[in-house]
């Protein structure tokens, strides 16, 4: 009798085991460690200019699936649609409806997690997939060494780190777009027809994640020729395509409401937004810049201004390493070209380049896995506490300027540029956003007037609305005093976050307030990242 | 190999810690600045410029040296009048126009205090200083000078100037949007008891400075009159400063 039940306990408990030790459970354990870092790193990161208006069109994208349910038929007709989803047609719904259902569930209904946390939830969860799928993909193609070294990588990636914090989209689709490379693979290795789905699901997913996942098939499908040509690989992984066409039109039609009218008018005016994206202002080395042609070397120097230089060397290592192994140039072509198309396309003049890394940062995965290849082989054969320390070593770097730099993640600058200052010194961008200003809040609650009217600059409304709904800013304040001259000239308090093209805006303020002595200033390794000016008492 | 292949990634790893601490560890401290900003102080004369490189530690310097550095010397558009001139700078930076014979140069902590003498030129008139109510701290390449602004069409006119060897005119395109709006050239004609003395052509290149000879006015008053036209107006938001030098 009690062998009997002891049995079934015993292989239940095998059974967990071994499915705890599959690279599945391995890879979602790595997810949820780093998605517990940024859940606790995105506490202090102030709100940025974007994910402001996704904190709004997210509320209006949970209200309109909330409305489907209470009455489909109001939901349904287009002027409900255009209402909720018209605002912001710049990228897909699936982000935002996630956004809002985030922050509708976790916040209002259960109170689980503030307002902003429940807005940036899903991007932190999606975006920390990518570890996980880095150590898949690193795991099948190399060893499990790779993989682990590959997710390290990655998630010690200074500016990933940052941006995979915010309720915004970039490092979402980094991780679909992953997700897609990672399937496609499988379907060349074995082609068949549950990894064409599985791949042409994921296509859908990372066309309504963001934009950049359009240039996925072009990639893919001339690494497919090669395959098939050169490495003679099997032809009817060619349905690959098939599933990618039918799952990428499918999801992103299919989940977003605003396209189900005039379907290919919407399309293309969704497509137009960015052929004919607005030239927003950047600084590169000194100059800026806000109109074609943009500097050819920018996402390359950025790139290597930004990223750790070890992970950088250990990229161009594990490059030539799969390269040179049997059969594996097909994989070097792989990763090769999905880190550095996205490069490309940023380095053609007419790209606008004003998010700094974040419009390429789909390609710093493929950059994570080379050097996980080559960070494994390095620390082949050492015993397991030696290996462990080479791998920490080699990810010291990024840990320590994520780290270091957070709550200014924009502003990190690796070694090779000198860090902030000697970014500073090259006349680098900064920051954007507007997001840096949320250290100060705690400052302003406690030492400033009752219903002060501040200026706050490139901190937009929404964000500053969030701050007061959160608590973390007192509601007495004024709200936006305005734009510009006029904003300042009704302030009693004025935030200056430094860019170039925002030099005119400390100007006004001296001319308004009458004085050039800032009260307050905050910096990151002696660089200011908010200047803070009161005008004085008459 | 692959021991000497790990042993290189390790002591690459530390080595791009030890540079990133080191970076952190080199940043002047509040009490540094403090510091300087007491010594000069204590040492500075009325008359004194004080400046601050590399220019993105600006804010921190106003921050710290306060009521010393005003807008007018913050955004101070000829420093040629000024014989002594406080440089405070960190990173070995340098301030461009901080040439002169050095006579006193002393760090706290990294911060590093310069005092250059130059021979200073005499301003017998200053017409941005003339003007209080048009006169503003315009943005001419990113950088702050207190100017008079003027549109294209307009004439500027300043009666019984003391005249002197030289006007000193510096000026340039306001405002980053105005230079990417256009690039045309605008002229300011700069006549003297009616005689046009000179055209000087401004354009987006930032400030520029020029000096008009006007020795043969020197020595009595004159009615000095400022004009500028440009054959497209639009966008061009110029800013000038200009003074008599003795």
């Amino acid at each position: 009798m009690t062998d009997r039940s002891v049995r079934p306990a015993r292989s239940l408990a095998r059974m967990l085991a071994r499915a705890l030790r599959s690279d599945y459970a391995i890879a979602l354990g790595l997810s949820v460690i780093w998605m517990i870092f940024l859940l606790i790193a995105q506490r202090g990161t102030g709100f940025a200019r974007d994910e402001g208006f996704y904190f709004h069109f997210g509320r209006l994208a949970w209200e309109w699936i909330a409305e489907l349910f209470r009455n489909p038929s109001a939901a349904l007709k287009i002027s409900s649609i255009d209402q909720h989803f018209g605002g912001n047609f710049e990228h897909p719904a699936f982000m935002k409806m996630l956004f809002g259902a985030s922050e509708a569930l976790l916040h209002e209904r259960l109170g689980l997690v503030s307002i902003s946390t429940g807005f940036r939830l899903p991007g932190i969860v999606i975006s920390a997939l990518a570890v996980g799928f880095c150590y898949l993909f690193g795991t099948e193609v190399d060893s499990r060494r790779a993989g682990l070294c590959a997710a390290l990588l990655y998630a010690a990636l200074p500016r990933v780190f940052f941006h995979a914090q915010l309720a915004a989209f970039d490092t979402a689709v980094a991780t679909t777009g992953l997700a897609v490379v990672w399937a496609y693979w499988r379907a060349l290795r074995e082609p068949r027809l549950s990894r064409f789905i599985v791949c042409g699901l994921f296509y859908g997913v990372a066309l309504a994640t963001k934009l950049n996942a359009f240039f996925l098939p072009p990639i893919l499908f001339v690494h497919w020729l090669v395959h098939v040509s050169v490495g003679r690989g099997d032809r009817r992984s060619f349905w690959v395509f098939v599933a990618m066409a039918i799952g990428g039109p499918l999801i992103l039609i299919g989940h977003w409401p605003w396209v189900w009218t005039d379907t290919f008018s919407r399309l293309g005016q969704y497509l137009s937004f960015h052929l004919h994206h607005h030239y927003y202002n950047t600084a590169y080395f000194g100059k800026n810049y806000n109109r074609p042609p943009g500097p050819a070397s920018y996402a390359f120097v950025l790139t290597a201004f930004t990223t750790p230089l070890v992970t950088l060397l250990l990229g161009l290592a594990g490059l030539v390493l799969v390269w040179r192994a049997r059969a594996r140039y097909q994989i070097a072509l792989l990763w090769g070209l999905n880190f550095l198309v996205p490069l490309l396309i940023i380095a053609r003049p007419k790209t606008p380049i004003f998010g700094g890394t974040k419009h390429w940062i789909n390609a710093m995965p493929f950059l994570a896995l080379f050097a996980g290849v080559a960070l494994a082989r390095a620390t082949e054969g050492l015993r397991r506490p030696l290996a462990a320390l080479v791998i920490a070593l080699a990810a010291a770097p990024g840990v320590v300027d994520a780290w270091h730099a957070h709550p200014f993640g924009l502003a990190q600058y690796s070694a090779l540029a000198g860090g902030v200052p000697g970014a500073a010194d090259h006349g680098m961008l900064r920051q954007f956003w507007g997001y840096p200003v949320r250290p100060l809040l705690p400052w302003m609650n406690e030492t400033l007037p009752v219903g002060t009217q501040i200026y706050w600059h490139d901190t937009n409304y929404e964000s500053v609305a969030t701050y007061k709904q959160q608590g973390l800013l007192r509601k007495d304040f004024g709200g936006d005093t305005g734009w510009e001259e006029q904003g300042i000239s009704a302030s009693r308090l004025a935030l200056v976050i430094p860019e170039l093209h925002f030099a005119k805006i400390e100007q006004w303020i001296w001319n308004s307030y009458g004085t050039a002595t800032p009260i307050r200033i905050l910096t990151l390794d002696g660089v200011p990242m908010v200047t803070v000016y009161r005008r004085p008492p008459r | 190999m692959k021991r000497a292949f790990a042993l290189c990634v390790a002591l690459a790893g530390l080595a791009e810690v030890g540079v990133q601490t080191a970076i952190y560890l080199h940043v002047p401290s509040e009490a540094s600045w403090d510091a300087a900003a007491a010594y000069v102080r204590a040492q500075v004369q009325p008359g004194d410029g004080i400046v601050f490189a590399p220019h993105w530690v600006d804010p921190i310097g106003r921050l710290h040296f306060g009521d010393l550095v005003s807008v007018e010397e913050a955004a101070r558009p000829d420093r040629s009048r000024q014989a002594r001139l406080w440089e405070v700078s960190i990173r070995g930076a340098r301030y461009p126009e901080a040439v002169g014979q050095v006579t006193d140069d002393r760090s706290f902590g990294r911060v590093r205090v310069r005092r250059i003498e130059r021979p200073a030129a005499k301003v017998l008139f200053d017409f941005t200083a003339a003007m209080p109510e048009r006169r503003h701290v315009g943005e001419i390449d990113f950088l702050p000078y207190l100017c008079l602004p003027a549109r294209p069409g307009e004439t500027l006119t300043f009666k019984d100037v003391p005249m002197g060897a030289s006007i000193a005119v510096g000026g340039g395109i306001a405002d980053f949007q105005s230079r990417y709006d256009s690039d045309a050239p605008v002229t300011l004609e700069t006549s003297i008891d009616g005689e046009r003395l000179s055209d000087q052509s401004f354009d987006n290149d930032g400030w520029r400075r020029v000096a008009l000879d006007t020795a043969r006015f020197a020595g009595h008053p004159a009615s000095v009159q400022f004009h500028l036209t440009a054959a497209r107006p639009r966008s061009r938001t110029f800013c000038f400063h200009a003074e008599v030098h003795q």
